[in-house]
């Protein structure tokens, strides 16, 4: 099976239809079998969509038939004026309209087309810095993780919550924060940035793991909402029993109370 | 000779207040953060001089009649119950003192970073520094004056006033309190992007919160209505209040 790192150095040109027959081949069978590979691939389909999207610049379909109405109405009203004060009015000829007419069409096509073709010149460089990009805050994060300040390990998860497909390190880091950090501000952020990830069966699992050792009531509240939120029904026992103990305060029971009649 | 012995008589009683009065001083050349953990509520401010600075005017000294022996369930290297140690560019001063005893009151350069810890439920009062400041308590109030960010304070149980004289733009904020009130004072012209939370309490500001078009935070817009993220002068330094069962004052 080829590895992600090939797959992605195909990926560009695989979505942009000039990969060759067994390249093909080789892509779409990883994509099946790999989930952050597939993950990627739309990320990059919208990302040319977008892309293909962008066109403000475009004239519009209808743009000739309203100049012409426009310019029948200019017709009309010069013949009026005409009419009414024949002495002032400036005649100018429809050729000359037309003329000028063609020119401001070609202008804006014109521009239109450069502009387009630009972007496909473009594109793979845009892709190159979207993933350099990628790349940066992937290192950028993982050297604060380590920080002996506090404000720098949140600056890492906010990195790490930014970054569209992060690698295994990454959401690794984010739980081990979350499960470990000595402050609550850390673990807690942790906790927020990793629900942009909760569909990961690791994820879910850290999730768990987290209601069952926190002891820090904020922590505790963000934790059952999340839990809730992404309908974790393996959390159920655990919420049930933090209902039942003494040391439960009591704002975070009446949180239990009423995620547990949404999950049951 | 009567007059040489009271010279005599004066000098030991000298000697001995002296000796019994000093000041401690730790000289914080080379340090770059000052972690300080107490049981007793801790009070830090500012000097002019480079050093760590445990005044006897201020500050209860050990007993006279401890001269000699060696404390069994503490440690104490100033004097005043209280252990210094520099581990590298990081100085460690941890006090000993009952949980009851006055506050212990010491002195830094206003650039040193700080790291705060009150084990117990102790007030922890902070001003002047212009440097990151981290600070832990359970069950007392936290205030800091004057802070110029990054500002990261967990209080369990108590209140947290914090008043900000500027917000460093290259790091990010955070105070979470699980029980009580936070009230921040922020220049008005501060650029900031500010998330609040307040679950079980409410939101007071006389700041125009304005909640962006582009929310690129669904997840917790979807699960929390008690919960605003807002571009402060068009946004800035992340700034994050969460008060679980509190209010927040947020003021200029």
């Amino acid at each position: 099976m080829s590895n992600c790192k090939e797959i992605e150095l195909q990926i560009v040109d695989y979505i942009d239809g000039t990969l060759n027959g067994a390249g093909i081949e080789v892509v779409e069978q990883h994509l099946i079998s790999c989930e952050s590979c597939k993950k990627m691939e739309i990320e990059y389909r919208l990302l040319f969509t977008a892309m293909n999207d962008d066109q403000a610049e475009l004239p519009s379909e209808n743009l000739d038939d309203a100049f012409e109405v426009a310019l029948m109405q200019e017709t009309r009203n010069l013949r009026a004026t005409r009419t009414t004060k024949p002495t002032k009015t400036v005649q100018i000829p429809l050729h000359y309209i037309y003329k000028v007419a063609a020119v401001f069409v070609l202008m804006v096509g014109s521009y239109w087309f450069g502009n387009y073709t630009t972007q496909r010149e473009f594109m793979p460089e845009l892709v190159d810095l979207t993933v350099q990009k990628q790349e940066l805050k992937t290192i950028a994060a993982l050297s604060l993780f380590e920080n002996e300040s506090a404000s720098k390990r949140i600056q890492a998860v906010e990195f790490a919550q930014e970054l569209e497909n992060p690698a295994d390190e990454i959401l690794i880091a984010l739980i081990n924060e979350m499960l470990q950090d000595k402050l609550v501000n850390v673990r807690l952020a942790s906790a927020r940035a990793l629900e942009r990830f909760s569909e990961y069966g690791m994820v879910k699992d850290a999730y768990i793991q987290a209601l069952k050792t926190e002891e820090n009531p904020s922590m505790q509240i963000e934790l059952i909402e999340i839990l809730a939120f992404i309908n974790e029904k393996r959390a159920i026992p655990k919420m049930k029993e933090l209902l039942k103990d003494d040391a439960t305060p009591i704002f975070i029971k009446d949180k239990l109370e009423s995620e547990l009649q949404n999950l049951i | 000779m009567m007059p040489n012995k009271i010279l005599t008589l004066l000098f030991f009683v000298v000697s001995i207040s002296y000796g019994f009065s000093q000041d401690y001083r730790h000289t914080t050349e080379g340090i770059d953060k000052v972690e300080v953990i107490a049981s007793v509520s801790v009070i830090i401010k500012t000097h002019e001089a480079p050093s760590l600075l445990i005044s006897s005017k201020e500050n209860k000294q050990i007993e006279r009649n401890t001269s000699g022996l060696t404390p069994i369930f503490g440690k104490d290297n100033t004097g005043f119950k209280v252990f210094v140690e520099q581990n590298n560019s990081t100085l460690k001063i941890e006090s000993f003192q009952p949980r009851t005893d006055a506050p212990l009151i010491i002195y830094l350069p206003e650039t040193i970073k700080l790291a705060v810890e009150s084990r117990e439920q102790n007030n922890i009062k902070i001003s002047g520094f212009t440097n990151e400041i981290e600070a832990k308590t359970n069950q007392g109030d936290i205030t800091i004056q004057n802070a110029n960010g990054p500002v990261i304070i967990e209080n369990e149980q108590g209140n947290t006033y914090v008043k900000f004289k500027e917000l460093n733009q290259n790091s990010p904020n955070s105070i979470v309190n699980s029980h009580g009130d936070i009230y921040i004072t922020i220049p008005s012209n501060t650029k900031a992007t500010i998330e609040v939370s307040v679950p079980r309490g409410e939101l007071y500001t006389d700041l125009e919160l304005i909640a962006p078009e582009n929310q690129d935070n669904k997840y917790r817009y979807r699960r929390d209505s008690r919960y605003i993220k807002s571009l402060l002068n068009g946004g800035g330094v992340s700034v994050v209040f969460i008060a679980s069962r509190g209010n927040v004052y947020l003021r200029i």
